[in-house]
C-alpha cells in the first residue's frame, strides 16, 4: 500500500471527529459572578436568603451549545468558618436555587442544590443559575468573619 | 485484513477524540459565602406592651408614644451603634387556647429615655434590621407600639404573647 493508502484511515477518521466537535458548539463555561452575601447578622437569628434574592444570592452565568442540556452539580459546605475555626452552620432546601434560561430572578425554576439537575440554555447557549441558603449562626456564635467556598460543576448531559 | 485493521483504527480514532472533548467540556466555578456576625449587644426588657382592657369587635390601637407602649434599652458606649431584630407575634393566646390577632407594629428610638424628638421605624419580624446609636450616653431606648383585632365573639379572658428583640453591635 502507498503512503497515501496507508494514511487514510487517520484522515478519514478526522474529518468525521471534526464535524462531531462542531456541533457540540462552543465549549461548557461557567462564570462566577456574584458571591452569596448574608451581609451582618445577629448571633442566634436565622437568615434565609432565596435564590430569587437578586442583590444578597450567589450568582453564575453558564454559556455553552445552543439548547444544550447540561447537567449542573453543586458542591456544597455544611458550615462557614472563621479565620480562628469557628463553624457557623449553612443549609440548602429544595428551593435554595434557581435556574433561569434569561438570567432573570423573575423566571427562576427553583430546585434543591443538593441533587444534579439537568438543564438546557436558552437559544444563545447561556443559562444562569441562582443559588440561596440558610444560615443559623447559634446564640452564643462568636463575632467575625465568616466564609464558604461554592462550586458548580457543568458536564453535558447524557455522557 | 489491512482494510478491517484500518477501519479499526478509525473507531478508535473517533472513540478517542469524542472521550477528550467530552472531558474537556467538563468546568466548574466557585464563588464565596459571607457572613459577618455582630457582637451581641446587651438588651432589656423594661415595659411591656400593655392593651389593657378591649372589647369584642372594637380593635385598639397602641402607640409608642402611648403609657402601654413596650419599651427597651441598649447598653451602648459611646459611639457604639446596634443592629436590631424583632421576633413579633401575630397573635395573643388567651383562655382555652383562643387567639388574638396583633399587627400593624410601631416604634420609636432614642438616645434618651423619651419619646420627644425619637426617631419612627417599623418593627418587623421579617428580619428587617434598625440601626441605633449611643449619641454619646450609656443607652439607647426603644419603645414599640402595635394593634390588636378582637373578634365579635373574643372569647373573655386575659391574652400574652412575646416580643423578642435581639441586638448585635454595628461595625464589628
Amino acid at each position: 500500500m502507498s503512503p497515501i493508502h496507508r494514511s487514510l484511515p487517520l484522515f478519514v477518521a478526522l474529518a468525521l471527529a471534526a464535524p462531531s466537535a462542531g456541533a457540540q458548539g462552543r465549549p461548557l463555561r461557567v462564570t462566577g459572578q456574584h458571591d452569596l452575601t448574608f451581609g451582618s447578622i445577629l448571633p442566634g437569628v436565622a437568615v434565609t436568603i432565596r435564590p430569587t434574592d437578586a442583590s444578597r444570592s450567589a450568582q453564575l452565568q453558564i454559556a455553552g451549545p445552543k439548547l444544550a442540556q447540561v447537567v449542573l452539580t453543586f458542591s456544597l459546605p455544611p458550615s462557614m468558618t472563621s479565620p480562628s475555626g469557628d463553624a457557623m452552620p449553612l443549609t440548602f432546601g429544595p428551593t435554595s436555587a434557581g435556574y433561569s434560561p434569561t438570567g432573570s430572578v423573575a423566571d427562576e425554576t427553583l430546585f434543591d442544590p443538593s441533587t444534579p439537575i439537568t438543564v438546557t440554555l436558552d437559544g444563545n447557549g447561556r443559562g444562569v443559575v441562582f443559588l440561596g441558603a440558610t444560615l443559623r449562626p447559634s446564640g452564643g456564635q462568636r463575632a467575625g468573619n465568616y466564609s464558604a467556598s461554592l462550586t458548580l460543576t457543568l458536564s453535558p448531559s447524557g455522557l | 485484513m489491512r482494510r478491517a485493521l484500518g477501519y479499526a483504527a478509525m473507531v478508535l480514532a473517533l472513540t478517542a477524540v469524542r472521550a477528550r472533548a467530552a472531558a474537556a467540556q467538563a468546568r466548574s466555578a466557585t464563588v464565596s459565602v459571607t457572613a459577618n456576625v455582630g457582637k451581641r449587644a446587651l438588651v432589656f426588657g423594661d415595659a411591656d406592651l400593655a392593651f389593657g382592657n378591649v372589647f369584642p369587635g372594637v380593635a385598639k390601637t397602641v402607640a409608642p408614644t402611648d403609657a402601654g407602649a413596650g419599651r427597651f434599652h441598649v447598653r451602648l458606649r459611646p459611639g457604639d451603634h446596634v443592629t436590631l431584630v424583632f421576633d413579633l407575634p401575630t397573635q395573643l393566646v388567651g383562655p382555652g387556647g383562643a387567639t388574638l390577632p396583633i399587627g400593624s407594629w410601631t416604634g420609636l428610638w432614642n438616645t434618651t429615655n423619651s419619646t420627644a424628638g425619637a426617631a419612627a421605624f417599623t418593627p418587623s419580624s421579617s428580619a428587617t434590621t434598625i440601626q441605633i446609636g449611643s449619641g454619646g450616653g450609656a443607652a439607647s431606648y426603644v419603645f414599640v407600639g402595635a394593634r390588636v383585632s378582637p373578634a365579635a365573639t373574643q372569647p373573655a379572658g386575659a391574652y400574652t404573647a412575646t416580643i423578642t428583640l435581639t441586638g448585635a453591635y454595628a461595625g464589628f
